[in-house]
């Protein structure tokens, strides 16, 4: 019976997937940090909501244009630069510059992560890669528990 | 009931209901059947038949002289018509006798004897020409694995069937519960193991009571209830579980004291010993969300997949896969041409909605994989090293103690193919090790 015209699909087996994806891990993470971020939010207002967004935006912009550049299919989708890009805002401190942060960011997501080969292939972990950068070379955000907790942390001053 | 299982694995999805609770079918003969000369694990058979000679049902067609291989015989009354390759379900071409389905077909002759008189030489020489071989998949000459070369003290009944949709070990339970006991105790015999043990997964609550209504109170035999988990039915898990006894790698269960054999095996052993009736036919699950009728339908031998899916309604919308298997290790197929061997299980068709996706993404080294795959091997690392091409590094790394599962594929969030690399990689490590020898 091989008249009828049936398109069929071909792949190796398994034949199931769970519905796990990538996607999915990142959506949990940010879920994950939401709390935090909230309480950024309440003790340092705006400084907090600005560097975040200046943060989230960086990481995006920075990984659509290392794609582009080196011409491969955008990978905004998967979400892991929304995570990078919150990992860093949430590390520095309130009163950091916005290019600082979004340097670092740069620095993070381009060097890290697509530089290294994209998602999967940094041996760093890009958040960190770019506060550790940014840490070496600027006083600006260094980041002291004691001071945020201890030294007027409703100012938002280190 | 106390349940046991294995480590790691994976919980799948049953999707059992489209069929589990249907009865045993026939359906009408195809036109023409077409019967693989090599369908077994082992040295293929020659061709003892040529285009012109007329068959009957049972007749032996195909034959070898090697220690593991399998007859053939001829599923029908019938004309051979050719002897050349057709297409194979793991998509390459086999050479196969084609027979041409007589409109009347004949009763068959078999000659009753009473089993409890056989001899452990005259159960395997009875299995032998009947060229039984595991019907769980694996196709592994029967004859072959019941005489093992160690003393075995368990034989074990597969009755886990655990992969999803799949129902049709599930049917034979219920609906052969006495042909599945008394083949299981001939090769129990064959292998000379004072302990018969079933081990059933816990979706066949009738087959369990079914099964320990038989044996109820009996020394010797036990039911082991196990948890419903892939891949439980592969051999060397199943033994972990109900014995916990691990199968070092490299070697086989008779080397821990243990022999497994299908439930449609076991039947198929039970046939050939009363009645000397060969392996011209099986029972097999037709099922998927694309089907329009699901059932468990008992077939002959070289029935090309394209009639069965006919007889069994089709396609119930649009066609996506059609696979030859279950979901976790089946093969998907091109084309319906391509005929029911004696390790065929299944037949799957799957709405284009659940045909998988094929795009993936690089490891990302989540470890989900390493968590879950049954032999304890390092998915993620093999799949990388066969992706760029290092498949020494692969082999390193264990690449051919996989048995190809698929619970790593299932469980990546990159959706990556790693069983496809693996079978590249073993390729190439296969080639590598020949060309230093």
């Amino acid at each position: 019976m091989a008249d009828k015209n049936l398109t069929l699909a071909i792949s190796s087996s398994p034949h199931l997937r769970s519905p796990d994806t990538v996607s999915n891990a990142m959506r949990d993470v940010l879920l994950a940090l939401l709390p935090i971020t909230l309480v950024s939010i309440y003790f340092f207002k705006l400084h907090a909501v600005f560097l975040i967004l200046v943060c989230l935006a960086a990481a995006a912009l920075t990984e659509l244009l290392f794609r582009k550049v080196m011409n491969k299919p955008s990978s905004l989708d998967d979400g892991s630069a929304l995570v990078t890009g919150l990992l860093v805002a949430l590390c520095f401190g309130p009163s950091t510059a916005w290019w600082t942060a979004a340097l670092c960011t740069f620095i993070g997501v381009g060097i890290a992560k697509e530089l290294m080969g994209g998602l999967g292939w940094n041996r760093f972990n890009p958040a960190l890669f770019g506060q550790c950068i940014g840490n070496s070379f600027s006083s600006d955000i260094q980041l002291s528990f004691f001071n945020i907790c201890l030294d007027a942390p409703l100012s938002g001053r280190n | 009931m106390t349940v046991k299982t294995f480590s790691q694995g994976v919980f799948l999805p049953h999707y059992k209901e489209f069929s589990e609770k249907k009865s045993i079918t026939t359906i009408p003969l195809p036109k023409e059947v077409v019967i693989p000369l090599h369908q077994h694990t082992g040295a293929p058979c020659r061709a003892l038949v040529k285009p012109g000679d007329e068959v009957k049902a049972g007749q032996r067609i195909g034959e070898s002289d090697a220690f593991v291989s399998a007859y053939v015989h001829a599923s029908v009354d019938g004309k051979v018509t050719a002897v050349e390759p057709r297409p194979y379900f793991t998509g390459t071409n086999v050479e196969s006798v084609v027979i041409e389905v007589d409109a009347k077909q004949g009763k068959p002759a078999w000659q009753e004897r009473d089993t409890s008189k056989l001899s452990i030489d005259e159960i395997r020489a009875a299995i032998k020409d009947a060229g039984i071989v595991g019907m769980g998949g694996a196709a592994f000459p029967t004859h072959v694995k019941l005489s093992p070369p160690k003393p075995i003290d368990a034989f074990i009944v597969n009755a886990c069937e655990c992969e999803p949709f799949l129902t049709c070990d599930h049917r034979m339970m219920l609906e052969m519960t006495d042909m599945l006991l008394e083949g299981a105790r001939l090769a129990q015999k064959a292998v000379s193991a004072p302990k018969l043990i079933f081990g059933v997964e816990t979706n066949k609550p009738d087959a369990i009571q079914a099964l320990n209504s038989k044996i109820a109170g009996e020394a010797g035999v036990e039911l082991v209830a196990l948890d419903v988990k892939y891949p439980q039915g592969s051999e060397k898990q199943l033994i972990k579980a109900v014995l916990d006894r691990e199968v070092p790698p490299g070697k086989l269960p008779f080397d821990v004291g243990v022999v497994v054999q299908n439930v449609a095996t076991c039947i198929a052993v039970y046939e050939a010993c009363r009645y000397g009736k060969p392996s011209i036919e099986r029972v097999l699950t037709v099922t998927g969300d694309g089907a329009a009728k699901p059932q468990n339908v008992l077939v002959k031998m070289g029935t090309p997949i394209g009639h069965i899916i006919e007889q069994c309604g089709g396609f119930k919308g649009e066609a996506g896969k059609v696979i030859m298997g279950g979901p976790m290790t089946g093969w998907a197929q091109s084309r319906l041409d391509t005929s029911i061997v004696k390790g065929s299980s299944g037949i799957l068709l799957f709405s284009p909605a659940m045909v998988a996706e094929t795009e993936h993404k690089a490891c990302v080294r989540c470890g989900k994989c390493v968590d879950h795959c049954p032999m304890f091997l390092y998915p993620n690392y093999i799949s990388t090293y066969a992706e760029t091409g290092r498949f020494d590094l692969a082999d390193e790394w264990g690449a051919m103690d996989c048995f190809e599962c698929g619970v790593c594929v299932y469980v990546c969030p990159s959706n990556r193919p790693i069983v496809q690399f693996v079978r590249e990689a073993k390729k190439q490590i296969a080639a590598a090790r020949a060309a230093r020898n």
